[in-house]
């Protein structure tokens, strides 16, 4: 068992069945299991250029631990769970590489969004360990992932029993 | 140009700079955060016109009415393949470029080449390739830029392009305010609105369009024609091929307008925003070429036809309008080279610098590399466009087709064919820039009767399929590519309505959850 930082639930079981069900027709959808997977979490603030002189922003950035993509993120709360280790999809990434993706992802975002060739100087605290809580839904014909923050999905491969 | 013209042209840059203001500062720091690195997103409509109004050049002001003016109806093919072009794109390649560059963590276009199609040369080459074929875009805005300044303010043209120049930097450099989305969308009401306005004026100054028909016919009927002014292009279905193409598929070609299906939300808006874009296509994209074409009339005398739409406005509409609109397609043609340099810097600093010159380089390194190469082209284009300035319309087309041609295949095999492989993606692209820039230079097009676009895009095709096939043996495509070509294809049998509801962002956790599950619950750690 560990017990983990979990990005606060919004999209609970019942809705995720919900969810699923609208879409696929079905009445017989069920939650199968839950899967945790990790994300290390960056908070910093960086500079933007402007017209009337340089402004600070706070900065949130998300890097998928296992393959290093990333995401700026906007805030969010964590609650602390304790899960069965089965449950948590295994960390691949060191923290250094983590915050080299970070670093890259945030100059990338904010040049694109303010189309401005300058420097952010995005200046991190140290990364933590978060996890999102994803729902395993399915009902034999159709599976698929439901996003417990906002809800989103991702069809999975069904698989013979 | 009258005062009031120059004071109407500085109240709307007063106005777009205070939308930006308070576009920076509404609700706080938690709002700009969420625009600029959250999830909060502008809709479909405004993501659309946001689109619209940073690709629509100095091409359609200067280069369209030219050509309109210049060739008559003829000019219409063009318009043609544009109206169709961002929905075709975005079909084609739009939501499995989205979800292959997820999956692949590309951030610019040229990284995902090379992803896609492993090799340092692919990206080396696509890199320079379409550094160089920008600057050349960006040399087209800079001339609009000026030759636009040089009429609003009446100042000499040499001066105006010093100021636009100088304008379109500081624009670069400092960002902010001027370059948010919800300005940008302020920009494409007033471009759509401005140039209706023009072409209403025309038509009503005119008589409507069949009197200005019948004048045109009774100037010379061949401008009616669909083969241009003298039958110009008379059975040249080679030519008109490439009319059509060259901003139709060719917009699958280009590596600033790829960037943009990466940076897409979620796939529902992209479908959304494609309607919208079609919609204001619908309006915008002929109007500047039918302004040219009746500026023939209004205008005999015209010196420059790539000012034909600037005069015409000048002449008919009220002051005040003629300022606001003219301040708007000045803005557009400003904010299009940013985004322009914006690439082109991106490209030198991370895709030239730091993959082959300084892997270890910092954030400072990197925007000097950027900033330097921006500073060299506004030199470069500045000289270019004072001594001898080439037309609006033949730089955008040059550059268009040879990207086209070079980008095509290796984009749309990318996401489509499995088989696709770095041999084959390397040489389509040097043979499909090498035909079309051969074709340009040579002069072929009035020898064969066939557009630089066409032949490129056919021999880049070919060389793609042929080589491939060819080189299937030595060099097969890794299986991790396959696999990610697969996910973004589909996951087994999935109704429509479920699969248009799945997002894409989580498709890296779906595989990793996947594989997860199928260990059969053992512990993951």
């Amino acid at each position: 068992m560990s017990k983990l930082a979990v990005i606060r639930t919004a999209v609970f079981e019942t809705d995720a069945i919900r969810l699923v069900a609208a879409l696929s027709g079905s009445s017989d959808v069920y939650v199968e299991t839950t899967q945790y997977f990790p994300y290390f979490s960056f908070v910093g603030r960086c500079t933007l250029p402007g017209l009337f002189g340089k402004r600070q922003t706070d900065v949130r950035c998300l890097i998928d631990a296992v393959n290093g993509h990333g995401a700026t993120a906007d805030r969010f709360d964590v609650d602390h769970e304790v899960t069965v280790d089965s449950s948590k999809i295994a960390v691949k990434l060191t923290a250094a590489e983590a915050t080299a993706a970070a670093q890259r992802i945030v100059t990338h975002s904010l040049g694109r969004n303010l189309r401005v060739i300058a420097r952010f100087e995005p200046d991190f605290d140290a990364a933590t360990l978060v996890y999102k809580k994803f729902w395993i839904v399915g009902d034999g014909q159709i599976r698929a992932l439901v996003d417990s923050v906002d809800g989103s999905m991702h069809p999975l491969r069904v698989r013979a029993a | 140009m009258s005062g009031t013209v120059i004071f109407f042209l500085i109240l709307y840059y007063v106005v777009v700079l205070g939308i930006g203001y308070w576009a920076m500062q509404r609700g706080g720091s938690e709002d700009l955060e969420g625009y600029l690195l959250g999830g909060r997103k502008v809709g479909p409509m405004a993501t659309a016109l946001t689109l619209q109004s940073t690709s629509m050049s100095g091409y359609m002001f200067l280069g369209a009415g030219g050509l309109g003016f210049a060739q008559g109806y003829w000019a219409l093919w063009f318009a043609a393949g544009d109206i169709g072009g961002g929905v075709l794109n975005l079909s084609v390649i739009g939501r499995r470029m989205r979800k292959l560059s997820q999956m692949m963590g590309a951030l610019t276009s040229i990284e995902y080449l090379e992803k896609r199609y492993p090799s340092a040369a692919v990206r080396l080459f696509a890199g320079v390739l379409t550094i160089f074929l920008l600057g050349f875009y960006v040399v087209a805005q800079l001339i609009a830029g000026g030759k636009g300044m040089a009429l609003v303010t009446g100042i000499p043209y040499p001066v105006a392009l010093v100021i636009a120049v100088g304008i379109i930097l500081i624009y670069t450099f400092m960002g902010g305010y001027l370059a948010v989305a919800y300005t940008d969308f302020f920009q494409s009401i007033v471009m759509l609105v401005g140039v209706m306005w023009i072409l209403i004026a025309a038509l009503t100054e005119l008589g409507g369009l069949t009197s200005a028909n019948y004048a045109l016919n009774n100037i010379d009927p061949t401008l009616l024609s669909v083969w241009g002014k003298d039958l110009g292009f008379q059975g040249q279905w080679g030519v008109v091929a490439g009319a059509l193409l060259v901003f139709s598929v060719g917009y699958m070609g280009w590596p600033h307008v790829v960037t943009r299906h990466m940076a897409m939300t979620r796939p529902e808006t992209a479908r959304r925003a494609g309607l919208w874009a079609t919609i204001w296509n619908l309006f915008f994209v002929p109007a500047p070429y039918l302004v040219g074409i009746l500026a023939i009339l209004i205008l005999p005398g015209l010196d420059d036809p790539e000012m034909a739409i600037f005069r015409v406005a000048e002449q008919l509409l009220p002051a005040a309008v003629t300022g606001l609109v003219m301040a708007a397609i000045m803005a557009a043609v400003m904010s299009t080279a940013d985004s322009l340099l914006l690439q082109t810097g991106s490209i030198a600093s991370r895709d030239i610098y730091e993959r082959f010159i300084n892997p270890n380089a910092t954030e400072k390194q990197m925007v000097i590399v950027s900033r330097a190469l921006v500073f060299a082209i506004a030199v470069v284009g500045y000289a270019v466009a004072l001594v001898e300035p080439p037309s609006v319309f033949s730089i955008v087309i040059f550059a268009t087709s040879v990207l086209g041609s070079a980008f095509l295949p290796a984009y749309v095999c990318a996401v489509w064919w499995r088989k696709a492989n770095t041999p084959g993606a390397l040489s389509s692209m040097i043979v499909g820039a090498g035909v079309a820039v051969f074709w340009e230079v040579a002069g072929l097009v009035d020898t064969t009767e066939l557009a630089p676009m066409v032949t490129g895009v056919v021999s880049s095709t070919v060389t793609m399929i042929v080589v491939t096939l060819a080189t299937q043996k030595i060099a097969p495509v890794p299986a991790y590519i396959h696999e990610v070509m697969d996910e973004a294809a589909t996951v087994g049998r999935i109704p429509p309505r479920f699969l248009a509801a799945t997002n894409s962002d989580l498709t890296n956790e779906a595989v990793a959850v996947d594989a997860a599950l199928s260990k059969g619950g053992q512990n993951n750690e």
